[in-house]
């Protein structure tokens, strides 16, 4: 009786125990929020904003998705905007990139969201005109930032002329290649503003069969293979109805005659095993490329900062623009990252001089140091272009350049609220069509269905 | 004699045949999981390299300590383990009074709540996702343990229902006994029926701290501070956009599943014997 | 002693009574289920008739999501056949595979102990790990099984790659976890009374008499529960599309063949911006899991055999 009555006790104090200890836990964890991250769960300042005075005690978050490494490096070049705001302190929110939409989302929707996050050009449409981002508009024409950018980029941030966010970074895609492999097959280095004839053509010589082992001469990177919006290039550069009928604010999309032929040519060459199909999908296919297994590759100029940091000493690499249709004029595709802030956002002026900070100091200082995108802003890419001259590129300067001042620029996705359902007709059927294997009538069924899914929205909203 | 000889010998050699093909059976199974430890020892490009390369040619040991520095591994690994113990002592602790009173307690209702308990487990487990947010962030829960603990205070299907087929096992004269002493509900829980159900308590233990070590999703949307990240989110951060170091990511991994293996090598024998319960008693 | 006796007698209050404590017992998950099971589940059917982003006010837009879904939506039917033909695959195999394995398993010999170990080892990694692995594992040109294949002089399939071999692909990294199924059968198995067995062996009966008249019988109800988790648990999982087929940021592929309903949910929140649509989904998922479970519950009285307790 006794020891089972200590036994009981015994329990019941470890009940206790674990009771007590995970209010500790609690208030610990709720302490230590309190403390440093505030910015985040009260989406602005903490200690007194107060009314004028002396300086206040702030601290701002922001959040990318950006690699660790980087991150860090953006961490250090807000040092600078500390030094020149006393008071402020800037606060690094992490995100695995997988689920940053995920956590941006549930941030929003709990009012802890960062105080400046990056987002993509869909996500500031879609919150922008929902009414959960900061309206920049006002202080955005007081100031003239958009003289900043790039022709035909700022007009996509904006939702019913309303300014919700700011560019940052921009995408160029374009082909990779092994100089080796060209040397070998004694093609000469493609220069930007090549065609896809000649692209395939080149794909075709670099084709490899070595017992069982067969190399394609074009790899494309799985979220840059030819899907509508990449051939789309091809129709816009040769005249015709582009795929979209713009960037934002579709309203409806076409399959024209010279679309229909590159979707043929691209066909031909993926069942001649020129080209990978649209099912190929590695893990990692930029080590594959570095390791000299990919003659040509479709990708991301940010690639190449894995490529300069990375590669093995002797491997030679080049990079050109992506193909557009023979003779035809410029063309290419639009792709914009950058930031925005939650519509409650407490300082929107010291915020408002964080975004400048990052265009004009930050992105100069960091993307040297991981040049991973050219900024959108045209006159603060200079050490960025410069940085990669040094490493022996100014291919890729070239072609970023070639295809950032195209006049048509095309989207890279669907940008607008419908985009899911729109979407879901390309996955569901764009396989066969370019791999050369789909019946005829497809690509119209698609473009058909397409086009009601944007009519059923546009009606209803 | 020969009789008994020859058995024996049957035995041996079917033990011999049954384990040398379980042998290679696992083998083949686990071959990932080799290529798994062989990818964590040699460089990231040679990872890709056809025909791939079975002992590395390197050993590149550093990619253990560089990998698990690279995601701050340590402070990660005690958050997560003090998440996973105060987890699995809200279950232990939960399960065994809802299980028991199931069990034992002639309450109006208990056939209903058990099945509804049980049948809760139908739900998809996503729909509790946002609106369970919500909550969390109206009380100021957000970036706090809080809403990865609570809910394993709060009892979950499957280990009540492991627990009380356990305990409708246990005859009833155990507690008639201590009944007869003059002993409530709580006394007979734990002082009659508690050291009993050690399998079964032992297995909850098992199972919930390998939940709770490779939870993803609610530390994900839950915490915002990079200090309390758990080692799952650490883990998975490894995929960056641009550049992915394979090596570290599988040597990090393997040490991240480390304790929950260890945890199942020692503890095997209860853990069979807690899930042996569901024999006989099955759904009533 | 005569106080004891008197208490006993005592009218119990009301606190004492076994209807009282029994709630209080069972006040945790009384909680639980409110705020886990019938609070959400409400919202969700709420939302389902909304259009709603996730953050700014929902639309009411009655049946129109339901509708869109069974009429006009290219995934839904495909996420339909997807989930339907990776249960059928994988629940019966993973089932008849743990059994298998549990039987052989059940016997004393050398080494049986970290043999359980290995074949438990698939489970105790993380999945995202696993996939990931799997991805690698999968590849046509450099992954393991085509390399493996190849030395028999035999070219793989495209695996993951292609619209005919996805979901099967996935279905064996699904059955590649029969771990803990073999786990939770060994046990059943190990708490079968030796009785029965030996009594068995008097009468000369052979291996598979006693495993189809001993064994089988005595495990159905394990079987039984194992069943039902295990296709409550198929038709819940997520993680494997968006991880083993990836395009662009959206798992499912190619053509959506292995995109399953569960996912198909994730996927229509978190990418979409459609929640409401999502949650119209939940529903229909749960109506599925509801009938599939009252299906094997009907039938149950005819194969599982309990023995007389309580």
């Amino acid at each position: 009786m006794k020891r089972t009555m200590k036994r009981t006790r015994v329990f019941a104090v470890l009940c206790a125990l674990a009771m007590g200890l995970s209010l500790l836990a609690g208030c610990g964890a709720s302490d230590k929020s309190s403390d440093s991250s505030t910015g985040s769960s009260s989406g602005g300042t903490s200690g007194d904003a107060g009314t004028g005075g002396a300086t206040k005690e702030i601290t701002v978050s922001f959040m990318t998705w950006e690699s660790e490494a980087m991150n860090q490096l953006i961490l250090q070049s807000f040092k600078k905007f500390e030094e020149s705001h006393p008071g402020v302190t800037v606060e690094l929110i992490p995100s695995p990139l997988t689920d940053y939409g995920t956590k941006i989302k549930s941030m929003i929707s709990s009012k802890t969201a960062p105080d400046v996050f990056m987002v993509g050009n869909d996500w500031v449409i879609q919150y922008g005109s929902s009414g959960n981002l900061y309206d920049w508009t006002e202080k955005a024409a007081e100031d003239g930032i958009e003289e900043l950018y790039y022709p035909g980029v700022v007009e996509n941030w904006k939702v019913d002329g309303k300014l919700y966010g700011f560019p940052g970074l921009l995408n160029t895609y374009g082909v990779f290649y092994n100089k080796a492999a060209l040397d070998e097959a004694g093609l000469e280095y493609p220069k930007d503003g090549w065609s896809l004839e000649q692209c395939l053509e080149y794909a075709q010589k670099l084709t490899k069969d070595e017992g069982d082992k067969h190399t394609y001469g074009l790899y494309t990177n799985q979220s840059q293979r030819f899907d509508p919006f990449f051939v789309s290039i091809y129709a816009a550069s040769a005249g015709d109805v582009p795929f979209t009928d713009s960037i934002t604010n579709v309203q409806s999309v076409t399959a024209s005659d010279s679309f229909k032929k590159a979707v043929q040519m691209i066909g031909e060459a993926i069942q001649n095993g020129y080209v990978t199909d649209n099912e190929w999908n590695v893990s990692n296919a930029s080590t594959m490329f570095m390791e000299g297994q990919c003659p040509m590759f479709t990708a991301g100029q940010w690639f190449a900062d894995e490529f300069i940091r990375n590669a093995p000493e002797d491997f030679e690499w080049g990079f050109v623009s992506w193909p557009i249709a023979e003779g035809g004029t410029r063309a290419s595709i639009y792709d914009c990252t950058g930031w925005a802030s939650p519509k409650d956002v407490e300082d929107p002026d010291l915020i408002y001089d964080m975004i400048k900070f990052i265009h004009t100091e930050m992105y100069s200082e960091v993307l040297p140091q991981t040049p991973v995108a050219p900024p959108a802003a045209t006159d603060y890419g200079q050490a960025y272009y410069d940085k990669l001259v040094e490493e022996g590129h100014q291919d890729l300067v070239d072609g970023m350049t070639y295809m950032l001042e195209a006049e048509t620029k095309l989207p890279v996705r669907f940008l607008d609220p419908f985009a899911s359902d729109a979407s879901a007709f390309i996955t569901d059927g764009w396989g066969p069509i370019i791999n050369g294997t789909a019946a005829d009538g497809d690509i119209d069924a698609m473009v058909e269905n397409i086009n009601k899914a944007i009519t059923n929205y546009r009606e209803s909203h | 004699m020969s009789v008994i000889k020859s058995k024996k010998k049957k035995r041996f050699i079917g033990n011999l045949l049954r384990g040398s093909f379980l042998w290679i059976l696992s083998f083949a199974m686990l071959m990932p999981l080799l290529w798994m430890v062989t990818a964590a020892l040699k460089s990231n490009s040679s990872i890709m390299s056809i025909p791939p390369e079975w002992i590395p040619k390197e050993f590149h040991w550093e990619n253990f300590p560089e990998g698990l520095a690279a995601v701050s591994f340590f402070p990660r690994f005690l958050n997560t383990v003090f998440i996973s113990i105060m987890c699995v002592i809200g279950q232990v602790i939960s399960c065994s009074f809802v299980g028991y009173a199931l069990a034992r307690i002639r309450f109006p209702g208990r056939k209903i709540w058990f099945y509804l308990f049980v049948g809760s487990m139908m739900l998809p487990s996503m729909v509790g996702l946002i609106p369970v947010y919500r909550l969390w962030t109206a009380l100021k829960a957000l970036n706090t343990y809080w809403p990865l603990i609570v809910p394993a205070f709060l009892g979950s299907p499957f280990y009540t229902f492991l627990i009380r087929q356990f305990i409708m096992g246990i005859p009833r004269s155990f507690d008639d006994a201590a009944k007869i002493d003059g002993a409530g509900h709580v006394r007979i829980l734990f002082q009659v029926i508690m050291p009993i159900i050690k399998p079964a308590v032992i297995t909850i233990v098992i199972m919930q701290f390998q939940a709770s070590w490779n939870e993803y999703l609610s530390p994900l949307i839950y915490l915002i501070d990079g200090k309390k990240w758990t080692l799952s989110l650490a883990v998975a951060s490894y995929s960056t956009l641009y550049a992915v170091e394979w090596n570290k990511f599988m040597a990090t991994d393997l040490v991240y599943m480390l304790p929950t293996l260890i945890l199942f090598f020692v503890a095997q024998k209860y853990f069979m014997q807690g899930l042996g319960s569901l024999t006989t008693s099955g759904l009533k | 002693m005569n106080n004891k006796k008197t208490k006993v007698v005592q009218k119990r209050r009301f606190w004492q009574r076994d209807g009282f404590i029994g709630y209080m017992f069972i006040l945790p998950s009384l909680i639980g289920f409110a705020i886990f099971v019938a609070y959400p589940l409400v919202v969700a059917i709420f939302y389902s008739f909304t259009e709603w982003d996730g953050l700014s006010p929902a639309k009411f837009v009655g049946l129109k999501n339901y509708i869109y879904m069974f009429t006009t939506d290219p995934s839904f039917p495909k996420a339909i056949k997807a989930t339907f033909l990776y249960v059928l695959m994988t629940v019966p195999l993973t089932l008849v595979f743990g059994l298998l394995l549990a039987v052989m398993l059940n016997h004393n010999m050398f080494s049986v102990k970290m043999l359980r170990t290995l074949f438990y080892l698939p489970v105790v990694l993380p999945s995202v790990a696993a996939l990931v692995l799997w991805k690698f594992v999968y590849d046509p040109s450099y992954g393991l099984i085509n390399q493996l294949l190849a030395i028999f002089g035999i070219k793989g399939p495209k695996w993951l790659q292609s619209e005919d071999t996805a979901l099967v692909s996935m279905a064996i990294v699904s059955i590649w976890g029969v771990g803990s199924m073999m786990i939770i059968f060994l046990s059943g198995m190990q708490s079968i009374s030796s009785e029965l067995y030996e009594a068995a062996d008097v009468d000369g009966a052979n291996s598979i008499q006693k495993f189809f008249r001993i064994t089988i019988p005595m495990m159905s109800p394990v079987l039984f529960l194992q069943l039902i988790t295990g296709l409550i648990t198929a038709f819940q999982a997520f993680n494997p599309p968006q991880l083993l087929t990836n395009y662009s940021g959206v798992g499912g592929g190619p053509n959506y063949a292995t995109y399953l309903l569960a996912y198909s949910i994730y996927d229509k929140a978190f990418n979409g911006f459609k929640y409401g649509y999502a949650m119209a989904q939940v529903m229909v998922l749960f109506v599925i899991i509801m009938i599939f479970t009252a299906i094997v519950f009907r039938f149950s009285n005819a194969y599982v055999y309990y023995e007389s307790n309580d």
